[in-house]
């Protein structure tokens, strides 16, 4: 029977992380479903979601994981899941892009992530940018999700303009374009 | 003449409206001289006068001071002067990575015309059809955009496989 685990790992970035990591699962048998990594600051992070038909298979890679943990000052843990929650969902609704650019001040993810949340818009993605080249630092924000109906979309945008300006940053919020051809 | 600073990102100026320019004259030479002694020592090939903080549509092209990067075509006019520029036509598509001086930490892929069309007034007040392609048309659209208060960033709608930061410039 084959068992679903999600592995997460984060640590200083250096080269041979990733080869390591997906060296024990080949060889201990296991398959990569699917995987998101990436570099934040200067640390290396990976999350991923793989398969293994053997048992216990948690308990037999544990060595081997102990020793990247020790060569490369890894935080990793892993945990089973199940199949549902292994699957890839695909919305079922029209996606939106929420485009935030401004000068960065405290709070602007929570107070964004509250407006859109209070307007039942459900965030799928979130990505963040700061600059610090400008003479105040600058922040980028990019949020991908969809609204529980389609009319949240219209009443979100009939307040975007007053919670804009109070919040004093140029938002966006745009259906994403698709072309399914 | 003088090399003015560049209005870096998150400077309120760069999405701001900007007016047609309609003074030919002195005050224009001034500008466009501003234009290009700022774009010269600058490692960039276009400046709009936004980015020195001159809300008017006025902008200068030379992709010619740089060499083209491997894997670009590019028309090449040598300096230009765009006064009041508008696109007329465009064809073809181009994603090359975008920078710009005014967001010096990222780039960006942004679909762009490989071909374009404009009309602009020159420094008499002249209209003139201008054609480029490939890189040269890239700056004219984004020039363009400076000119309309958009940075490539406002065409990106992807952050996380569209946008890049840059070591340096």
């Amino acid at each position: 029977m084959k068992n679903y685990y999600l592995l997460f790992a984060t640590g200083k970035d250096r080269s041979g992380i990733v080869s390591a990591v997906s060296e024990i699962l080949f060889k201990k048998g296991a398959n990569l479903e699917d995987s998101s990594m990436m570099r934040l600051g200067g640390e290396f992070g990976i999350f991923l979601i793989f398969t293994s038909t053997r048992k216990n298979f948690m308990e037999i890679v544990q060595p081997d994981f102990s020793k990247i943990r020790a060569n490369f000052g890894l935080t990793l843990a892993m945990k089973k899941i199940s199949k549902l929650e292994a699957e890839f969902i695909a919305p079922e609704r029209d996606l939106y892009l929420v485009k935030v650019m401004g000068e960065d001040r405290p709070g602007i993810v929570f107070k964004i992530c509250r407006f859109l949340f209070k307007h039942k818009f459900n965030i799928l993605d979130l990505e963040t940018h700061r600059t610090a080249w400008g003479k105040k630092p600058g922040y980028i924000l990019f949020i991908e999700g969809e609204f529980q109906r389609s009319q949240n979309f219209k009443s979100t945008q009939r307040a975007l303009s007053r919670f804009q300006a109070a919040l004093g940053v140029k938002i966006n919020i745009d259906p994403i374009p698709v072309g399914a051809i | 003449m003088a090399v003015r600073p560049i209005k870096i990102f998150p400077d309120g100026v760069l999405s701001s409206p900007t007016q047609p320019f309609t003074q030919f004259g002195p005050s224009l030479k001034s500008l466009v001289e501003d234009l290009f002694d700022t774009l010269y020592a600058s490692p960039g090939v276009g400046l709009a006068a936004p980015q020195i903080g001159v809300l008017r549509r006025v902008s200068v092209v030379d992709v010619s001071k740089r060499p083209l990067k491997k894997g670009l075509e590019s028309s090449n006019q040598g300096p230009l002067v765009l006064i009041n520029p508008v696109m007329v036509r465009g064809e073809g598509r181009q994603v090359p990575r975008e920078g710009c001086l005014s967001v010096p930490e990222f780039l960006a892929n942004v679909t762009r015309f490989h071909w374009v069309q404009i009309k602009a007034q020159d420094v008499q007040g002249e209209w003139r059809v201008l054609e480029a392609m490939g890189f040269e048309a890239l700056a004219f659209q984004h020039e363009i955009d400076h000119l309309e208060g958009k940075l490539f960033l406002d065409r990106v709608t992807n952050i996380k496989t569209d946008v890049f930061r840059r070591k340096m410039f």
